[in-house]
């Protein structure tokens, strides 16, 4: 399941030579190549699904450390639906967990309605500040879908998939989060900006 | 699309059209930070390595389970003197990783709270019909509980009990139930629920739960195993918890008896087992956020007789 071959240290062996035979690579295990293909993808998910970054390292640990335990359930087609459905869960849960909802839609709307707007050199700090300060607006359920499908750029029949709920589900939450997603962000827009 | 404030028109719609392309495509050059992935495989990696020492592998293996288990037994041994050492020993921990708060071993023993649990005997089903008045679930069967109603904005360990309040409609047999009503809620929601107590309750004598709801709206029923209860909860739960069986309920705008059987209760995921009847932890209605606002009556629990 998990490779448990050592690397060599760095510095230890000289670099062969013509006499010897080239060093053996070592095929990835699978959940190598979940971490390699799909991490970017949890992490977003994390994030956009309202964790911190220090928050989102630790959770995304648990979602593949959950893989790595379901290896032999998961077909290799669903892998990436099945890392997205257990970040989510694994968001909620450490929301849950914090129960730190309102604290932080409080700070998110502080720290982007201080934010400049965006302009040509737009500043990725605040704009995922601004960015999640709108999705904060949103039910978790909402976000979830329209994570997935406006930001993630997936279908709805597999958003639908990902999260076991039908295309009409998620065409409905994704009208709500549409909605409730740009008067949040045109609010967080219009409010007065401090001046440093 | 329009504001009272600002200009509008298509240069207005043209602009915000802008600006959540820009923002979308911040959010999708959002990277994992580089170590993460290195850092991710070689916990995983050590958990397994340490799962796989603190494991003794079943006899019929082959003919060097005898050298393995010795081996395991051996390293076992050592684990547990190591463990067992006075608290002014210190302790071998893993580096904190850089950024990241410091996670304590993963195969920290999980003491199952099912070793002792309390037996239904599958004669008296009735979990509660509110008429007392109070927030204790009837004593039948050794059945222990209070009735609570959590919701995602409660502070940690302060949602309230949940008492009886007069039902609409009440006959002189039944003139109490739970009401719960709230606003919009947008991250898990909220739960009319009791946890059994002591924390496991072998169910299996029954085959599943009825009771009356009223709505509008929408509820699932939850009988919670053991196993999607975190740890610090009393379950044996350590990732990707809160992941209960339920059964979605549509209810309608007058009282009615719902029975869900045990066999008709679902976990999200892939692969998931049926619920186990004889590791309840608790039992849950939930509202889900995105059922929200909410009004729901609830009267007569009871276990499903075989």
């Amino acid at each position: 399941m998990i490779s448990l071959v050592k690397k060599p240290p760095q510095d230890a062996a000289p670099s062969p030579t013509a006499d010897e035979d080239p060093p053996k690579l070592r095929a990835p295990s699978r959940l190598e190549r979940a971490l390699a293909h799909h991490l970017d993808l949890v992490w977003r998910v994390l994030r956009r699904a309202g964790l911190t970054q220090a928050d989102a390292e630790d959770a995304a640990q648990d979602v593949f450390w959950v893989f790595s335990r379901r290896l032999a359930d998961v077909p290799d087609a669903a892998e990436r639906a099945f890392l997205i459905s257990t970040a989510l869960r694994v968001a909620a849960d450490r929301r849950r967990a914090k129960w730190y909802s309102v604290g932080l839609a409080l700070d998110f709307e502080l720290e982007a309605a201080d934010a400049p707007l965006p302009d040509e050199a737009l500043d990725r700090r605040r704009a995922q500040a601004l960015l999640d300060g709108a999705l904060e607006h949103l039910s978790a359920a909402e976000r979830a879908v329209f994570v997935l499908t406006e930001l993630e750029e997936m279908t709805r029949p597999e958003v639908a998939r990902t999260l076991e709920i039908s295309e009409g589900t998620v065409a409905s939450r994704l009208l709500r989060a549409r909605t409730r997603f740009h008067a949040a962000l045109k609010r967080l827009c219009a409010r007065p900006r401090r001046r440093t | 699309m329009t504001d009272d404030n600002t200009p509008s028109g298509p240069r207005q719609a043209l602009d915000e059209i802008e600006l959540f392309e820009r923002l979308r495509a911040e959010a999708r050059g959002e990277r994992a930070p580089a170590p993460l992935a290195a850092r991710i495989l070689e916990q995983i990696q050590a958990d397994t390595r340490r799962e796989r020492l603190l494991d003794v592998p079943p006899p019929s293996h082959n003919g060097r389970v005898a050298l393995v288990l010795g081996l395991s037994l051996s390293v076992a041994a050592g684990v547990m003197f190591l463990v067992s050492r006075p608290r002014s020993t210190p302790n071998i921990a893993p580096e904190p990783a850089a950024g990241g708060e410091h996670k304590p071993p993963l195969a920290r023993p999980v003491i199952d709270p099912c070793s002792e649990p309390s037996i239904a005997a599958g004669r008296t089903p009735a979990i509660d019909d509110f008429e007392d008045g109070d927030d204790a679930v009837l004593p039948n069967e050794q059945r222990q509980g209070f009735w609570r109603w959590a919701r995602e904005t409660d502070a940690p360990g302060t949602a309230p009990a949940l008492l009886p309040i007069p039902r609409p409609n009440p006959t002189a047999d039944n003139r109490l139930a739970l009401h719960v009503k709230g606003p919009r809620l947008s991250d898990w929601g909220a739960t009319v629920e009791f946890t059994f107590r002591p924390p496991c309750y072998d169910a299996s004598k029954y085959v599943g739960v009825a009771f009356a709801a009223r709505g509008p709206g929408r509820i699932y029923v939850a009988p919670r195993e053991v196993s999607v209860i975190p740890t610090s909860e009393g379950g044996t739960c350590e990732r990707d918890c809160h992941n209960p069986h339920v059964l979605k309920i549509d209810l309608d705008a007058r009282f009615r008896t719902y029975e869900v059987r045990f066999e008709e209760l679902r976990q999200r995921g892939f692969g998931k087992l049926p619920l186990d009847p004889r590791r309840l932890n608790s039992l849950a209605f939930l509202v889900r956020s995105e059922d929200t606002p909410y009004d729901v009556w609830i009267d007569d629990v009871r276990f499903i007789t075989r």
